[in-house]
């Protein structure tokens, strides 16, 4: 009973995450499913959409409905790490006397959007990059961690190019999600447009706090997944890899290089947060194949002839999806 | 192990089971109905042990995969139920784990069996069954099949091979032609070997069952009268030797003898009386006699022999005379009416022993006839008989006109005796008698009268007595040719 409690409660703080999410956010329900899946899951979440779209509406609505503090973090070219991290400045106290005091910077908080990261320079992503590891900051000789539960929402413009330093493959390994926010249809558009005419604050109210988060990873991460299952996410993320002998066709066609073990492990531990979300105890084939996508697109290289052939990564992500044996 | 989940695997196992004994019997049927369709249709032949032993090996092989396909094992029912009833993988996921404990464990564990309640225990009949039902239905179509279908008829013989009924007429027939042999005049050795032969060829009239068989068995009993009838008739070996003496009135008895009538060579015999005549009238009668004596011999055969015998008698008479004219104690009268009675009394005595032999050979042309007839026999089918085949003597260029012609059988001619162109009231002539010549009237008395002559039931006497008869009508007539009458 008190399991089943546990469970319920789960599936009604997810309701009403989104059902709050919903007042500021018009449309993109996948894109709400999978950032809650993330954050659940203890993961970062990179997202690509153009300008307007609702990137920092949905952090700052998602910031109140967790109860969580929100900060945002604009990157530019001429943004230092310090600047991302904090820095150790000299004060005075009332007595006149100084002392060093690390002031922290914005990264100290619990939900952080991380907007246009691309156009940070590789040493200030990879400041970034490294807090969102490891959870914690080094300044010097001290070492501050951050406050769990800790979410990065980083962005991406994928219309200005210039001037940017793309994140090398590497480090989108930390991110667990890729996702596109695509632009609202018209019976969206016209939602926003209304609802925005009456106020542009976020009007979400508060649901759950950073704690019931943390127990909620907690019972997420206990989901039981068949080894069936288990083996099949294996062969997926290996079918990525096109110099392996037992990669389906479309690998060694369309890929270059392939997914890391990472993209094996954001798969079933998001798989089971997915599992709970939905309503289910177990991890479903279904769950892992409705997750290959944001969770493989951003770790596996096209080449040039999917190119020619007209195929995004998604479309070649569907294809392993495919021929990959249950 | 969920209770529900057990509940749910029994039934299906249950089914499975009945449908792969289903499965098992419709693979009997059908082995059986294949095996038995190929023994009607083929000329294979197959014991029933075989039979069994298809039938259960394909009962058992059919129903043994059949239950390894059907009878489902935990895990790929739970795989079945997952994808047609509860979804989600929540029931093989509760299978794995049913040995664990947790939390979210035990919350899917009751999840998963809280959907299994909807769950129905059993596939719908048709879907749980239709293999089966599909098997059943092709075994009970091929065993009826084959049960209905007739089996092959052995290829019927070729049209010549016609199946054989014995008749009633073919009994009677040859059952007639047996009595008759039996009461006819054939020597005593060919008759018998005549009538055994058709007396097996009855009894083996049950026996035959094709056209063709019966005609290879007429075929041969004719073959053997024929051939022993030809053993047994010695005037051709007899005429030959004569023949081969080189002496004219000797080729004369040969050619005659060839007639196989005993009419004809007596009758030939008192022409070649009459030509022994003249200056060299004794050395031709001696001659003559030499040519007989060396011509008989010269055929080898035993003295017993019934024309060697009787031919040794005439030339014992023809010696006898010879030596009487050679001695001349005999008047030119006397040896005349002596040499006379000689050629007469020899020409009977052999020509009995040629009428003998004729009836052989009338025996085996009537048996030849009869069978024939009988039993569609042809003369084409017949292979060359001995009894036919003749020796060839050539006429003798130095034998003067009117040499007789004797027929074969039956009667002489009555044409050149005296008197016989006068004319005569035949009574016995059809339409309650008729005037004809007096030759022609006579040479039926003639037959009749050389029938008695030769049958031996008369006298002596009595036969001297007609012989003489005729002897005297014979001279009567030649006195008329010659004038002196």
């Amino acid at each position: 009973m008190e399991n089943e409690q546990k469970v319920i409660k789960f599936s009604e703080a997810i309701n009403g995450i989104k059902a709050e999410l919903r007042k500021d956010v018009v449309g993109q329900e996948d894109i709400i499913d999978n950032v809650i899946i993330a954050i659940v899951a203890g993961g970062n979440v990179l997202l690509e959409g153009v300008p307007g779209v609702g990137k920092t509406r949905l952090v700052r609505s998602l910031g109140k409905v967790l109860s969580l503090p929100f900060s945002r973090i604009q990157f530019t070219p001429d943004l230092m790490p310090s600047d991302v991290t904090g820095s150790n400045i000299v004060e005075k106290d009332e007595k006149g006397r100084l002392s060093t005091v690390f002031r922290r910077g914005p990264i100290f908080a619990n939900l952080v959007l991380a907007d246009e990261i691309n156009r940070a320079t590789p040493k200030t992503q990879s400041a970034m990059l490294e807090v969102m590891q490891e959870h914690k900051v080094t300044v010097g000789n001290d070492t501050y961690r951050l406050d769990e539960p800790f979410f990065v929402l980083a962005t991406e413009n994928p219309i200005e190019q210039d001037g940017t330093y793309p994140l090398p493959e590497a480090q989108m390994d930390r991110f667990m999600f890729k996702l596109i926010m695509r632009f609202p249809g018209l019976d969206e558009l016209a939602d926003i447009v209304k609802m925005t005419q009456i106020t542009m604050d976020e009007t979400a109210n508060a649901v759950i706090n950073g704690k019931a988060i943390l127990e909620m990873r907690a019972l997420a991460a206990t989901v039981p997944v068949m080894d069936e299952i288990l083996y099949y996410t294996m062969r997926l993320v290996s079918a990525t890899h096109p110099e392996l002998t037992d990669s389906p066709d479309c690998a060694k066609r369309y890929i270059r290089y392939g997914a890391s073990p990472r993209a094996a492990q954001a798969l079933i531990t998001a798989a089971k947060v997915r599992a709970l979300v939905n309503g289910s105890y177990n991890v479903s084939y279904e769950d892992i194949n409705a997750l290959a996508a944001p969770v493989l697109r951003h770790r596996i290289k096209i080449n040039y002839n999917a190119i020619n052939d007209h195929l995004t990564v998604d479309e070649v992500i569907a294809m392993l999806v495919k021929e990959t044996t249950k | 192990m969920s209770v529900a989940f057990d509940k749910i695997k029994k039934a299906r196992i249950i089914d499975a089971v009945i449908a792969s004994v289903v499965i098992g019997v419709s693979f009997a049927m059908l082995a059986f109905g294949v095996t038995l369709l190929i023994t009607k249709l083929t000329d294979a032949t197959l014991k029933a042990l075989y039979f069994v032993v298809i039938c259960v090996g394909a009962a058992i092989t059919a129903g043994g995969v059949a239950a390894i396909i059907l009878v489902p094992g935990s895990k790929r029912l739970a795989k079945e139920i997952d994808e047609s009833f509860v979804g989600g993988d929540r029931l093989r996921t509760m299978l794995e784990y049913e040995n664990e404990s947790g939390l979210m464990i035990e919350v899917q564990r009751a999840d998963a069996e809280s959907r299994l309640s909807s769950v129905p225990p059993r596939k719908p009949f048709i879907k749980q069954f239709l293999p089966s039902i599909v098997s059943l239905a092709l075994g009970v179509v091929m065993l009826v099949t084959a049960i209905a279908v007739p089996k092959k008829q052995p290829v019927a013989p070729p049209p010549t091979d016609i199946p054989y009924e014995k008749t009633e007429f073919q009994v009677t027939a040859l059952t007639a032609l047996i009595a008759e042999i039996q009461g006819s005049k054939m020597q005593e050795d060919a008759k018998a070997h005549t009538v055994a032969e058709l007396n097996g060829l009855l009894t083996a009239l049950d026996s035959i069952s094709f056209v063709s068989e019966l005609t290879d068995k007429v075929i041969k009993v004719i073959v053997s009268v024929d051939e022993k009838v030809d053993s047994v008739n010695t005037f051709k070996v007899v005429a030959t030797g004569i023949y081969e003496t080189e002496n004219n009135y000797a080729k004369r008895t040969a050619r005659a003898m060839l007639n196989l009538s005993g009419t004809a060579f007596s009758q030939e015999t008192v022409e070649i009386r009459k030509k022994l005549d003249g200056e060299t009238f004794k050395a031709d009668l001696e001659a003559y006699t030499a040519a007989l004596i060396v011509g008989v011999a010269t055929a080898g055969l035993d003295a017993n022999e019934p024309l060697t015998a009787a031919f040794n008698t005439f030339t014992v008479e023809l010696t006898a005379l010879v030596a009487d004219i050679k001695a001349g104690t005999l008047s030119e009268a006397k040896i005349k009416e002596n040499t006379d009675a000689v050629f007469a009394e020899g020409g009977i005595t052999v020509g009995v022993a040629i009428n003998a032999q004729y009836e052989n050979k009338a025996g085996r042309d009537r048996v030849k006839e009869q069978l024939m007839s009988i039993f569609g026999v042809t003369e084409e089918m017949l292979p060359k008989l001995k009894c036919d085949e003749m020796p060839v003597f050539a006429e003798d260029g130095s034998s003067s006109g009117n040499e007789q012609q004797g027929s074969s059988g039956g009667a002489g001619d009555g044409a050149d005796l005296y008197g016989s162109n006068d004319i005569v009231f035949d009574p016995s002539a059809p339409g309650g008698g008729a005037y004809v010549k007096y030759g022609d009237a006579f040479d039926d008395y003639y037959k009749k009268i050389e029938e008695l002559l030769l049958d031996g039931d008369l006298t002596p006497e009595a036969k001297k007595l007609l012989s003489e008869y005729f002897r005297r009508l014979s001279d009567a007539t030649k006195a008329e040719e010659d004038g002196t009458k």
